[in-house]
């Protein structure tokens, strides 16, 4: 249910190779929605157009160390967010800080954690970055499964709440109003119940409990 | 459980959330798939799936999913938008000239 948003697959070897055609076809696959990515938050067409072609000059300069870790999408995306972000900065934009509660741009939450551009890690943070990416994969994986679950079980509610709280960053009290639950307190119970399934499922993939800051630290519920 | 035991309680939710909260917006787990936005978009959803789709495009504003909505319906009134076909054109020049700089 839940997957990347192309269905297409293009050869990341042909891309490499600087092929034309492999070029053209990922343009044609993806130009629209980075240009309507980029647009949401510029809202200028002359900008958001200009950026939409810095993000495919960025990608055929990128390409060739491009990490299969991620997928295109990711690679095409965090490029046309990174551009946003410089965009902002260069500009001197504010990324108003997002209340779940308030009238502010939501979108913008989706901006955050991510610096302009890779620079090159030291040595020692390189073991770091690795264990990180590794972190991220599995707990990618962990979510995904339970969204999956929740979405085949039509928990509709429930899977609102968890994105209202984890993604928007929203309180307790706030989803309680936002839903029509009774109290905050049932809330905090959906919340503690995918939490403590996360936590089971991420048993099996992390047995030596070396993969998640909080999770099983002495003392976290 | 004592002050201490909460503070440090916290501190550990705290860490746990901002670590769900940053793949989960990373790797779009919530991402519903294209297909079921367009169903969406052509009001085939069910009560429950049509909700939180809502939810997830309007108060949650997925700028990717947005993004693929916009596409969809740019899809359905190409006609209205011939500044996509121009910029499609002019995009494919850019990235053209740019491989032959690449492999001169």
């Amino acid at each position: 249910m839940f997957v990347a948003m192309s269905e297409q697959v293009h050869d990341i070897g042909n891309l490499q190779a600087m092929d034309e055609t492999a070029w053209a076809e990922l343009q044609e696959d993806y130009y629209r929605r980075v240009y309507f990515y980029v647009k949401r938050y510029l809202g200028d067409h002359q900008t958001a157009e200009d950026l939409t072609q810095d993000v495919f000059l960025g990608a055929l300069r990128g390409i060739a160390s491009f990490d299969p870790i991620y997928s295109l999408d990711q690679f095409l995306f965090g490029i046309a967010k990174n551009r946003v972000i410089d965009h902002y900065r260069k500009h001197k934009l504010t990324l108003m800080p997002s209340k779940p509660d308030g009238d502010s741009d939501k979108s913008q939450v989706w901006l955050e954690n991510l610096a302009p551009d890779k620079a090159p890690l030291p040595k020692e943070r390189v073991v770091k970055a690795e264990d990180e990416a590794r972190q991220r994969k599995v707990l990618g994986q962990i979510l995904r499964e339970h969204v999956s679950e929740l979405w085949s079980a039509g928990e509709f509610q429930k899977l609102m709440v968890l994105e209202y709280l984890f993604v928007i960053g929203g309180r307790n009290k706030d989803a309680a109003m936002r839903f029509g639950i009774s109290d905050e307190k049932t809330v905090a119970g959906i919340k503690f119940r995918a939490v403590e399934r996360l936590r089971g499922m991420a048993r099996q993939h992390d047995p030596n409990h070396s993969l998640f800051i909080g999770l099983w630290s002495p003392g976290a519920r | 459980m004592s002050d201490q035991e909460d503070s440090k309680q916290a501190e550990l939710d705290a860490k746990l959330a901002f670590t769900v909260a940053t793949v989960w917006r990373s790797e779009r787990i919530s991402c519903p798939h294209p297909h079921v936005l367009q169903s969406w978009l052509q009001g085939g959803l069910d009560g429950g799936a049509a909700e939180f789709v809502a939810f997830h495009l309007q108060d949650s504003e997925c700028p990717y999913c947005n993004a693929t909505v916009d596409d969809l319906k740019a899809r359905d009134d190409e006609a209205k938008l011939p500044v996509l076909k121009d910029m499609k054109d002019r995009l494919l020049r850019s990235t053209i000239a740019e491989l032959k700089k690449a492999k001169s």
